[in-house]
C-alpha cells in the first residue's frame, strides 16, 4: 500500500507551490482556505465570519477521486489514473463602498496560479514511492445564486497517474 | 410572560441543550474538530425551578414530523426528524438530548417575537444517534 494518500500529495503540493494570492488592488494578500471538501462549516461562515486568518476570500475543496486503470500497451503493468476534483468557490467581498475581491477576478488569479502550482510538483523525485504524474486535464466554471450568495464555483480536475492500485 | 410562551415553559417536555464548538483544524484534511458541550443555559423557563442539576436544562414542546428509511450499501438508514419549540437561544447545528437521543438541529431556527421581550423559537432537528 502506497504510504501516502494522493489527495494529501495534491493538498499539500498546491498548499506549497500556490503562492500569495492577491485581492483586487494587486497588493493586499487574500485570504485562501484549502480543506478536504465535507468540513462542518458553512460557506458563509467561511466568507464572512470565520475567526483569523479568515473571512475567507478564497475556498478550495479537495475532492475523492473517480480512477480507472489503463493498459496501454499489452504485457506492460496496470497503471491508474485518479481525477481528484479541486473546487475554487469565490464570491464578490465588498468594503464600505467598492469591491475589494470580485469573484471572477479571483477565479482566474487562483487558476493561473494553479496551473503553475501543479506543475511544480507534478512529477515525484527519481526512486520516489509512489512515483506520479500530475496535470490539470480540465476546468469547468458555474455560478450559483444559493442561500442568499452568489458563488462563483471551478472545478479543476487534477489528473494522478500511477503505478500502484 | 404571555400566554404561549407560558405554555411553552410550563407544558412542555425538558431536553439538554448542547452548544456546537469549533475548534483547532485537523493537521491533515483542515476541517476543524467539533465538539458539542452543555454550558449551562439556566433557561428551562418553570417558574419554580431552582435545582442546578437543571443546568443544562431547556422546556421544549416536541412534534414528530417524519420517519423514513433507506437502504444504503452498508446497511439500514432510519432518517427521524422532530420539531421543537422553545424559549430557549438554540443555534443551527447544536445539539438537543431528548429522551436518551441525541439531535442536531437542523434548519436555522425561526424566532417568534410575542412581544418586545418575550419570544420563542422553533427549529428542525434531525435524530444522530
Amino acid at each position: 500500500m502506497a504510504a501516502t494518500d494522493p489527495k494529501t500529495t495534491i493538498f499539500d503540493g498546491v498548499v506549497a507551490n500556490l503562492g500569495v494570492i492577491t485581492k483586487d488592488d494587486g497588493a493586499t494578500a487574500a485570504s485562501v482556505l484549502h480543506v478536504w471538501e465535507g468540513g462542518p462549516e458553512t460557506l458563509k461562515y467561511l466568507f464572512f465570519s470565520a475567526p483569523a486568518p479568515g473571512p475567507y476570500d478564497v475556498v478550495i475543496t479537495y475532492g475523492s477521486p473517480r480512477s480507472r486503470s489503463a493498459r496501454p500497451i499489452q504485457d506492460k503493468p496496470v497503471h491508474y489514473l485518479m481525477s481528484y476534483p479541486i473546487a475554487v468557490s469565490t464570491t464578490d467581498k465588498r468594503s464600505a463602498d467598492a469591491l475589494v475581491c470580485t469573484a471572477t477576478r479571483m477565479q482566474y488569479k487562483i487558476t493561473y496560479a494553479l496551473r503553475q502550482a501543479v506543475a511544480a510538483f507534478a512529477q515525484s523525485g527519481a526512486g520516489a514511492t509512489p512515483a506520479y504524474t500530475l496535470s490539470v486535464q480540465s476546468d469547468i466554471t458555474t455560478y450559483k445564486r444559493v442561500g442568499g450568495l452568489e458563488i462563483y464555483e471551478t472545478t479543476h480536475v487534477v489528473e494522478y497517474e500511477t503505478d500502484y492500485g | 410572560m404571555s400566554s404561549a410562551a407560558s405554555f411553552i415553559s410550563r407544558m412542555g417536555e425538558h431536553a439538554t441543550h448542547l452548544v456546537r464548538t469549533l475548534h483547532a483544524r485537523d493537521p491533515v484534511t483542515n476541517q476543524p474538530a467539533v465538539t458539542w458541550d452543555a454550558v449551562g443555559d439556566f433557561d428551562c423557563g418553570n417558574f419554580d425551578c431552582d435545582d442546578f442539576e437543571c443546568a443544562d436544562c431547556i422546556s421544549i414542546m416536541v412534534k414528530t414530523t417524519s420517519s423514513r428509511e433507506m437502504d444504503l450499501p452498508a446497511g439500514r438508514v432510519t432518517e427521524e426528524r422532530l420539531r421543537i419549540y422553545t424559549m430557549a437561544e438554540i443555534a443551527h447545528q447544536d445539539r438537543v438530548l431528548y429522551h436518551g437521543k441525541t439531535y442536531e438541529i437542523e434548519t436555522a431556527p425561526i424566532e417568534h417575537y410575542l412581544s418586545g421581550s418575550i419570544r420563542y423559537r422553533d427549529a428542525t432537528l434531525v435524530k444522530v444517534s
